[in-house]
């Protein structure tokens, strides 16, 4: 579906934002990018869908070069960009009767959209008097409008609550179900390893790791077991790698004794692996 | 190959550009203005309406649809609405062409109207009847001649109105180049008009409008193509440089280009 080889781009005088970018994404796939703010993740998307296109390298979405994608591209993909592109004065359904015109082939109808998102009390509602979270999900609507094969997404969960944000998952997988591939960023990195089944992480420019979040994950080393129990009236701890648990006498004598005041584990998760790789911080 | 493009998209986004103008202001508003300012120089100037009514009518025009196409273009832009019509397939021709539409018809509306019933020339009524043999001698063919002036001549300023449009990233850049805007293509136009020096040549359109239009051609009603060419051809070959403008500019706009984007 996607091909990226050897990506490099700047802006007009300025740095180079992406370097030596080099993934493929295939059918079906959902496909995350993830990194710090401003390594260039919107930009490799807006690149993808053909907006900035003065790049260096290969770029191709479903057999056309970026730089030169024909009207036959613009029906059959579907993007949510990071701020909201929709017209405050009209009304929710406005809005999505307005983006399904422009399309010939066959759209989603507006009501079920609007039901899934659970917009349908706000259906009639002008969107200049939506929330944010309210907004963030009219805008999904509006990308995924024109029933898409290829669905890009730039932080699509961003101002949700818990519940919505879960529905909005929801709705992703169901997408994925139809066959359809997407290719998302986020900041958050328990959607990345709910939702996609590859993640790259960009930092500076550049591909730092790429791969199942799974195996990113066990990449980074066991996950450790701490425990604590009380020796002589004083409260101790003590940390044992997960995969070393047998050789532990302490723990296997304190497990007879049922001397354990806690235990739990401490995972490795994706949070981790990107403050390894990027050796920056997690945005919230 | 996109099929059925042809009238949807268009006619949508027409559609939208008149909703977000709201709809009192330019359905109505704006050919009522154009008839009342008519009206006004009618009683005012009676002597000098023949002349000044058609260019004013003009210039009224190229300025009153800049403002508008660009009022649109900034709210697409503040709203991030143009790379959702880049990626929804809309073309910087179908999108330039939309924009222009709504000029034409305010311009079909405003410049038909004002012609037929305020112009002396145009209707003569004779002991209580209109004069259609008048009419059809050569009124006729100077109001489609008129009207498709006042159509070119604003669809020019909406596709010269995209170059603020793309430039402008602030209400303050846009105002000022509202400004500079209405000065060049309105300035010329009524220096032509009111400079008691002998009249020059002057590229311009809404010079050129105004001039075809108050022409003695036209206003003998003998229509005689010869003395019309050199303008016409001129004219028309602003209009084409107009629509290059307007296509690159839209090309740009539709590519987030020009700052607040998404
Ligand atoms: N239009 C532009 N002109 C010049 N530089 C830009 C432009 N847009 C982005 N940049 C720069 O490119 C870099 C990458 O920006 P980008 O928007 O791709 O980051 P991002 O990874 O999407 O960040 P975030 O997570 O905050 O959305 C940043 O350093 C930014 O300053
Ligand atoms: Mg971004």
């Amino acid at each position: 579906m996607i091909q990226v080889e050897n990506l490099h781009f700047a802006y007009r005088r300025k740095e180079p934002v992406l370097q030596e970018i080099t993934f493929g994404v295939s059918q079906g796939e959902i496909f995350g990018i993830l990194g710090p703010s401003g390594a260039g993740k919107s930009t490799l998307m807006k690149i993808l869908i053909g907006l900035l296109p003065r790049y260096g390298g290969t770029a191709m979405v479903m057999g056309q070069h970026c730089d030169s994608l024909k009207a036959s591209f613009f029906s059959r993909v579907g993007v949510d960009f990071e701020v909201p592109s929709l017209f405050e004065r009209f009304t929710a359904r406005e809005n999505l009767e307005f983006f399904r015109s422009l399309y010939s082939r066959p759209c989603f109808q507006v009501d079920d959209m609007l039901h899934q998102l659970g917009l349908t009390q706000h259906a009639d509602q002008k969107v200049s008097s939506f929330s944010k979270g309210m907004k963030t999900r009219l805008n999904f609507a509006r990308a995924v409008v024109n029933n898409p094969d290829l669905i890009f997404l730039d932080e699509p969960t961003e101002g949700l609550d818990p519940t919505s944000a879960a529905a909005m998952k929801n709705i992703i997988l169901g997408l994925k179900g139809q066959g359809k591939t997407i290719v998302m960023t986020t900041h958050n990195m328990q959607d990345a390893t709910d939702l996609c089944d590859r993640v790259a992480f960009l930092s500076a420019g550049r591909i730092a790791a790429l791969d199942t979040p799974r195996r990113l994950v066990m990449k980074t080393g066991a996950a450790h077991l701490t425990y604590t129990y009380v020796d002589n009236g004083v409260e101790q701890t003590r940390t044992t790698p997960l995969n070393r648990t047998a050789e532990d006498n302490v723990l296997s004598f304190l497990l007879k004794a049922n001397r354990i005041t806690s235990i739990h584990t401490d995972e490795p998760d994706l949070s981790k692996v990107f403050t390894q790789v990027t050796g920056g911080r997690l945005e919230p | 190959m996109r099929r059925g493009v042809s009238g949807r998209p268009f006619r949508a986004l027409y559609k939208a550009q008149r909703r977000m103008l709201g709809r009192a202001s330019t359905g109505w508003m704006y050919p009522l203005l154009a008839v009342a300012g008519v009206a006004v120089i009618r009683f005012l100037l009676p002597e000098a309406y023949r002349e000044t009514a058609s260019l004013l009518l003009a210039m009224f025009l190229a300025l009153g649809m800049s403002v508008i196409a660009t009022a649109a273009v900034m709210h697409e832009k503040e709203n991030g609405l143009l790379p959702a019509f880049y990626i929804s397939g809309v073309k910087p021709w179908r999108y330039l062409l939309s924009r222009c539409c709504y000029a034409a018809v305010a311009a079909l509306l405003s410049g038909c109207f004002v012609l037929w019933f305020g112009d002396p020339a145009v209707i003569r009524i004779e002991k209580g009847a209109v004069d259609w043999s008048a009419l059809l001698q050569g009124n006729l063919p100077r109001l489609c001649m008129g009207a498709a002036l006042m159509i070119l001549l604003s669809v020019c300023s909406v596709c010269l109105a995209m170059l603020p449009a793309l430039m402008c990233e602030t209400l303050g850049g846009y105002t000022f180049s509202g400004a500079v805007l209405a000065v060049l293509l309105c300035g010329p136009a009524a220096w032509d008009l009111l400079s008691p020096l002998p009249q020059g040549f002057l590229f311009h359109p809404a010079v050129l409008a105004g001039r075809l239009i108050r022409s003695p051609e036209m206003l003998t009603r003998r229509l005689t193509l010869e003395p019309l060419l050199m303008p016409l051809l001129s004219f028309a070959l602003f209009a084409l440089l107009c629509l290059a403008i307007g296509r690159l500019c839209a090309g740009g706009l539709l590519h987030g280009k020009g700052g607040a984007s998404a």
